[in-house]
């Protein structure tokens, strides 16, 4: 059985107004999921398997700019139009006996702006407008719908956007309850930018001075291997979470981070198997991390400890001077002057690149 | 090098001073082993763990290393944000805690009754980035204190006193009868957004906002879209607190503890564990924590009903028998819980969806014509306090940038409605019993019908063409004068709808006589035609 994508990323909105990073967000994304594992999602690109799909805004017919929202792209039909695509995939193969199971894994990645109507987490579409909130396709009443039918084993669903609460909007249908595929163990994992009634965020980045998603910016960094179990290589569906909940409030600019009023990190509801194995990398990624000792860790000998159980490491260490360079994978590590009763002291290193960090 | 296993685990115990803060263990790489509320008890292998406590959106995070002996740490309250400016919260502004304290205790109020007391303060304060928006100059702009029939009592804008500067603050001290109140929100642009307040009686109820940034967009002659930032009382996250005497004390832990539940509750995060619920079991002094705590409480997977029922009983005792808050949270476990009538509605959306849900049973809840029945189908989207638009006023409120209301519910659902007389397949399809098919959960879109009128028909419509094609028969029955509907499918309507049952009931006979004509008038046309085709 093959992966599935679908990746959507929407910037214009004559409606409501123009987002930064959406679409290139999404091409990252793409450019992920169809790179070849283990690196990589490993989904198959070429347009005629059908299996990835990218739907972002300047690829769409019209094309910005837009005069009026009314004509806008992409609209929900282009999104649901794939899934009914995958719904005549699914009854040509139970057709055949084959079950109703057409691929192994799906990804499904949705960026633009969003709101909640009732429960689900939806994706508005290009030609939503302030007051026409209707126009959304709902990514956690697809994803729910994929998952009970048995069309794949395992979904991901990310989607950064806003979470906007609108009780009196109802979610948009989706395809009547299909409840099939009990013979597969089925997993899923969803992530969302932002916590229920609350905004997601973009920004321009350090890195390539362009505007992106904060949430999507963590992601990519996770799946590109700062999320992996530093013993395993793993990127498991609780080794993304802990990257995702830990890392994503350093995104966010200095201000940002310090406004108790902002919620500085995704929602990921609770999973079925917390050892769901997204993807893998097979160099763990390191830092360079210069630490900042503390006047009592200077000239000392001392330890770094890291692990818990059978995974604790410790490692002897000579202090010379007032910082000592690292090299070190993304976790928490502890800091202990040798010998009974040391002192100890804790760092992060975050997994966002070289850092300065001052054990405390 | 490896250390050998400790296989007995080494005892770890973390303690928040604050009931209501969520504690997580985690593993080195930030996994999550374990949560709990208020207090965390463990054993764990030796080993390097990340300690995470959370309340409101303030966070604390330390990395602890388990070697033998066992931990035990104590974390202070964690300064969360709160328009409030309480002690240890992240907004206090020490000249505002002060003001508000001295102001409760000195001020001489204005008296337009007897019996009960309001107290507002509206504030604002550096945030760093002044160049863009700088500090309003009176922090209770826009602001005005209503009767439920909509007249203005207090132009607060123009009665309170201000205090200008880099840290305004603007307050506002009322002696009046004990009641429901409106706290009218009004734009630059004209728009209204109305916030219910009750002033129990013996009782002072205090009312702290900040300050928020709205981007209004504005269309130039040219056509070209200008963007402008306005910063308005953000009545939509106001922190509330009920005392028994006028004075308003920053150092106050149950006041601490209700806006911690307040920010819970807009959050539907359930927190309610340990000595916070052993509080609750109790006493509480703070009735706005014994309101929000009993929201919190039917948020978890089942509900405890016998402490919930202590919570309405202590409720009960501090603030009477007729809190519209309190009596709605009473028709949680029966719908003659409450002997009330909710003539107003209350202040927090969470206990207005229990009256609406309770009116399906017993319409009488809201009275036709009533404040209630009126502001309901204006209601806007916001948590935790329940907030509309002015019936008849503007669609679309600046005040609440992403808010969305169903104005004309009348005209959304005989429209929706209208289009169950399309003929389907030669037939004509029979509307109550349609409806009534899909709203007793005949078929899975059941689990979708809700939003607005227009949304939930269209959507039915739109599914059964698109998945049943069903065809019905016009029947006699869509000829009666009224639509008939079962109380099932009348209580599905006003789940579906958000609206009371009166309401709902009255939607659907305004539309009756429209639809029928609509429906003789096709009949007579499937007639014609069919006379035409016999003829040739």
């Amino acid at each position: 059985m093959e992966d599935w994508a679908l990746v959507v990323g929407i910037t214009q909105y004559p409606g409501i107004s123009t987002l930064g990073g959406p679409e290139r967000d999404a091409r990252d994304f793409f450019k992920w999921v169809t790179s070849p594992q283990p690196e990589g999602g490993g989904v198959d690109p070429h347009e005629k398997t059908g299996r990835a799909k990218l739907i972002i805004t300047s690829t769409c017919i019209p094309s910005p700019p837009y005069q009026s929202f009314l004509e806008a792209k992409p609209t929900m039909e282009g999104i649901t139009g794939v899934f009914e695509k995958m719904y005549a995939l699914s009854e040509q193969n139970n057709a055949n006996g084959k079950g109703r199971q057409i691929g192994r894994r799906l990804y499904l990645y949705f960026a633009g702006h969003g709101l909640e109507p009732k429960d689900e987490v939806a994706l508005l579409m290009a030609n939503a407008k302030e007051g026409i909130w209707n126009n959304h396709v709902s990514g956690t009443g697809w994803a729910d719908w994929l998952y009970k039918a048995g069309f794949f084993e395992e979904i991901l669903l990310f989607m950064d956007c806003c979470r906007d609460y609108f009780p009196s909007v109802t979610p948009n249908p989706v395809f009547p309850e299909l409840l099939a595929g009990n013979n597969i163990v089925k997993k899923r994992f969803y992530a969302f930018a932002t916590a229920w009634g609350k905004k997601s965020w973009e920004r321009e980045m350090e890195d390539d001075k362009q505007v992106h998603g904060v949430f999507t910016t963590t992601l990519m960094k996770g799946l590109r291997g700062a999320a992996c179990d530093r013993f395993t290589g793993d990127i498991t569906a609780t080794s993304l979470r802990g990257y995702l909940k830990d890392a994503m409030q350093f995104f966010f600019t200095e201000q940002d981070r310090k406004n108790p009023a902002i919620r500085k990190d995704p929602i990921i509801p609770g999973f079925e198997d917390p050892d769901f194995t997204i993807a893998r990398v097979t160099a763990i990624p390191s830092y360079q991390i210069t630490i900042n000792l503390p006047a009592e860790f200077q000239n000392q000998a001392l330890q770094l400890i890291y692990g818990s159980g059978q995974h604790m490491q410790i490692t002897d260490l000579n202090s010379q001077g007032a910082t000592l360079p690292l090299t070190l994978s993304r976790g928490s590590y502890t800091l202990k002057i040798k010998g009974e009763g040391g002192i100890a002291k804790g760092f992060d290193v975050k997994g966002i690149g070289p850092e300065d960090v001052t054990p405390n | 090098m490896s250390l050998p296993i400790n296989i007995d685990g080494v005892k770890l115990t973390l303690e928040a001073e604050e009931a209501g803060t969520e504690i997580f263990l985690l593993d080195d790489q930030s996994r999550v082993i374990q949560r709990e509320v208020g207090r965390l008890e463990t054993s764990q292998p030796p080993g390097v763990y990340k300690i995470k406590l959370r309340a409101g959106y303030a966070d604390r995070e330390e990395i602890v290393l388990l070697e033998e002996a066992p931990v035990i740490k104590t974390y202070p309250a964690l300064p969360f944000y709160s328009p409030i400016p309480l002690d240890g919260t992240a907004a206090r502004i020490e000249s505002h805690a002060k003001a508000a304290e001295r102001f409760t205790g000195e001020a001489t109020p204005v008296v337009i009754g007897n019996g009960s007391g309001l107290f507002l303060f509206a504030r604002d304060f550096p945030r760093g980035d002044e160049e863009r928006t700088p500090v309003v100059e009176n922090p209770m702009h826009g602001l005005s204190l209503k009767n439920v029939s909509g007249e203005t009592l207090i132009d607060l804008q123009e009665r309170a006193e201000v205090h200008h500067g880099e840290e305004p603050w603007a307050a506002c001290l009322i002696e009046l009868d004990p009641g429901s109140y409106v706290i009218s929100l009004k734009a630059p642009d004209g728009a209204v957004t109305d916030q219910i307040v009750y002033a129990a009686k013996d009782w002072h109820t205090q009312v702290f906002v900040t300050q928020r940034s709205h981007l209004k967009r504005i269309e130039t002659p040219s056509g070209e879209i200008q963007e402008e930032t306005l910063r308005l009382p953000d009545i939509s996250s106001a922190g509330v607190l009920v005392t028994r005497g006028k004075y308003f004390s920053a150092d106050d832990p149950n006041a601490r503890l209700a806006e911690l539940a307040r920010l819970n509750l807009s959050s539907r995060r359930q927190v309610l564990a340990g000595k916070l619920r052993e509080m609750l079991d109790k006493k509480f002094e703070q009735p706005m924590l014994g309101i929000y705590a009993a929201h919190l409480l039917l948020l978890e997977k089942e509900l405890d009903a016998p402490l919930f029922a202590v919570v309405i009983k202590n409720l009960r005792i501090l603030l009477g028998n007729s809190h519209p808050d309190v009596e709605a949270l009473a028709l949680v476990t029966s719908e003659d819980g409450s002997s009330h009538i909710f003539n107003t509605p209350p202040m927090l959306r969470a206990s207005w969806s229990l009256v609406v849900r309770a009116t399906a049973k017993r319409r009488d809840l809201v009275p036709l014509g009533s404040m209630s029945a009126q502001m309901a189908d204006c209601v806007l989207g916001n948590e935790p306090w329940l907030m509309w638009v002015p019936p008849g006023q503007v669609k679309q409120s600046t005040a609440i940038v992403g808010s969305e209301l169903d104005q004309d519910a009348h005209s959304d659902l005989f429209a929706a409605l209208e289009a169950f007389a399309i003929p389907h397949q030669s037939t004509l399809i029979t509307l109550p019993a349609l409806i009534g098919d899909v709203l007793t959960e005949r078929y899975p879109i059941y689990s979708k019908l809700v939003g607005s009128a227009q949304e939930v028909i269209a959507k039915v419509v739109h599914w059964v063409n698109t998945e049943y094609g069903i065809s019905l028969e016009h029947s006699a029955q869509t000829r009666s004068s009224s639509l008939k509907f079962t109380d099932k499918q009348i209580e599905t309507l006003v789940d579906s709808l958000a609206l009371p049952r009166y309401n709902v009931e009255q939607l659907l006979n305004k539309s009756a006589p429209r639809i029928h004509a609509k429906l003789e008038r096709l009949e007579r046309e499937a007639t014609v035609k069919e006379s035409a085709s016999a003829a040739s």
